[in-house]
């Protein structure tokens, strides 16, 4: 076991996590769930290596946090592609997602084009009992992601130090909203569902790391974040 | 007398900016709404929905001016012919279609307006979340006309797709390629995920203050 692996930040994790759970904390077994890295440990969101994003680096953490996002974007959509004419969706609704499957490609490549050797990380995801051959399941988690990415970036927003990365991560946000609008009609035509709030989110750092955290193998941990937050009109953080 | 910060008038000049932008989209789907029948049965729950946050946004605009001791610019009226430049447009029958175009064009031309408004946003991090929070639902809204509309939800290239010409400065520029230093549509998957094509469709431009300021002054009588 590694001694960070006792960092507090580690254990209260663990803690949640038995509580997500549902089980009581005394069911876990021990630190176990901590003991971990590269492997041999248990699989799972959280169980691989530790990936850290320093807010102290500035720019370059916000864009490795959205380089992480756009990974799992861009992966989730490769997903379907094995399902897209299964008969489950249109001719339209194909062209759609596979619209929708490039522009993830072209975040998560531009992102590590302009990180360079700071686009240091590959990440490996995990989805649960996600069955991607059923349509319901699909949009509806596929349009959660856009609408936690647009929430990453609106509440990045007000980290950026240079104007020109402020601008690349509104530009990102505004297509992730477009994307969750088509998705929106795919699931429910009728209703608002394009667009459910006057408002889209901005989230904390910590609050799109954790929903993040939960698609990712590896342990992502965000370092030195903002103690400064200008919260959105959703109050929500 | 209460000592009260100076506001820098850059923010305020941004925030008036949105705002018109949003007088212009309530004006514009309140007329809609108001004439019975005009918007199609089928289309009417997202239009109204459209319409309401966009009653919102302008009152949070206005809330935000006056928060930071600005002064809100006086409400114009509007002209959904830009003058003639959309011959004989009117809220009546015949003209659902033509509606329609008109709210692409200005549902896309307020997302970009809106990001050409961040950089002078940046020293007021609160005005800037709004900022974000508003242009995204922008994004959804612009979407759904597009969609209604039977064009694809994203702008390709900086095509103003069946949009007459009047629409066309609301799209260029939407062609860049270059985001920063990145070539995107070089990149070395990109040719296998769209090409050039997803390589613009992936970023949404924002556009100036002038240009956004002369496409919505096209709108005021």
């Amino acid at each position: 076991m590694h001694i960070d692996s006792l960092r507090d930040a580690r254990s209260r994790r663990s803690f949640l996590r038995a509580l997500a759970l549902g089980g009581a904390v005394v069911l876990v077994p021990g630190l176990a769930t901590a003991c971990k890295k590269d492997g041999d440990g248990p699989t799972g969101p959280g169980q691989g290596a530790d990936i850290d994003i320093d807010f102290a680096r500035g720019d370059v953490a916000l864009l490795q946090f959205a380089y992480a996002f756009e990974q799992l974007n861009a992966d989730y959509y490769l997903h379907i592609v094995p399902f897209l004419d299964d008969g489950a969706y249109t001719d339209d609704e194909q062209r759609l997602l596979t619209d929708v499957k490039y522009h993830h490609v072209m975040h998560r490549e531009y992102l590590k084009a302009a990180l360079g050797a700071d686009a240091d990380f590959e990440l490996e995801f995990d989805y649960g009992p996600l069955d991607f051959s059923n349509r319901a399941a699909f949009l509806a988690s596929g349009r959660n992601l856009e609408l936690l990415g647009v929430g990453l970036y609106n509440g990045l927003a007000q980290y950026f130090t240079a104007s020109a990365n402020l601008m690349t991560a509104a530009k990102i946000a505004s297509v992730k909203a477009r994307h969750a609008s088509a998705l929106g009609v795919m699931i429910d035509p009728a209703a608002g569902a394009f667009a459910p709030r006057p408002y889209e989110d901005v989230h904390r750092p910590g609050t799109a790391e954790a929903a993040l955290q939960a698609y990712v193998h590896e342990d992502i941990r965000i370092n030195n974040s903002p103690a400064t937050f200008a919260p959105g009109p959703n109050g929500n953080g | 007398m209460r000592f009260q910060a100076p506001t820098n008038p850059d923010v305020i000049a941004a925030l008036n900016l949105a705002l018109r932008l949003k007088r212009l989209e309530v004006s514009l789907y309140t007329q809609a709404t108001g004439a019975a029948g005009f918007v199609a049965a089928g289309d009417l729950a997202a239009i109204n929905v459209i319409r309401a946050h966009e009653v919102e946004h302008a009152a949070a605009l206005n809330a935000a001016i006056l928060a930071r001791a600005g002064t809100v610019d006086p409400e114009p009226t509007f002209d959904f012919t830009a003058g003639g430049a959309i011959p004989g447009f009117a809220f009546t029958a015949g003209n659902y279609a033509t509606f329609l175009g008109i709210a692409q064009g200005i549902e896309d031309l307020g997302g970009r307006a809106l990001k050409g408004q961040l950089g002078r946003l940046m020293s007021d991090k609160g005005a800037l979340s709004l900022a974000m929070a508003m242009l995204t639902v922008e994004a959804e809204h612009a979407a759904r006309i597009r969609r209604l509309r039977g064009q694809k939800a994203w702008v390709t290239q900086g095509s103003r797709d069946t949009l007459p010409a009047f629409f066309e400065p609301v799209y260029a520029g939407e062609e860049l390629a270059l985001q920063g230093s990145v070539n995107v549509s070089t990149l070395p998957l990109a040719a296998l995920n769209g090409g050039a094509d997803a390589a613009t469709e992936a970023f949404d431009e924002p556009l100036a203050t002038a240009d956004a300021t002369v496409i919505v002054d096209a709108f005021v009588a």
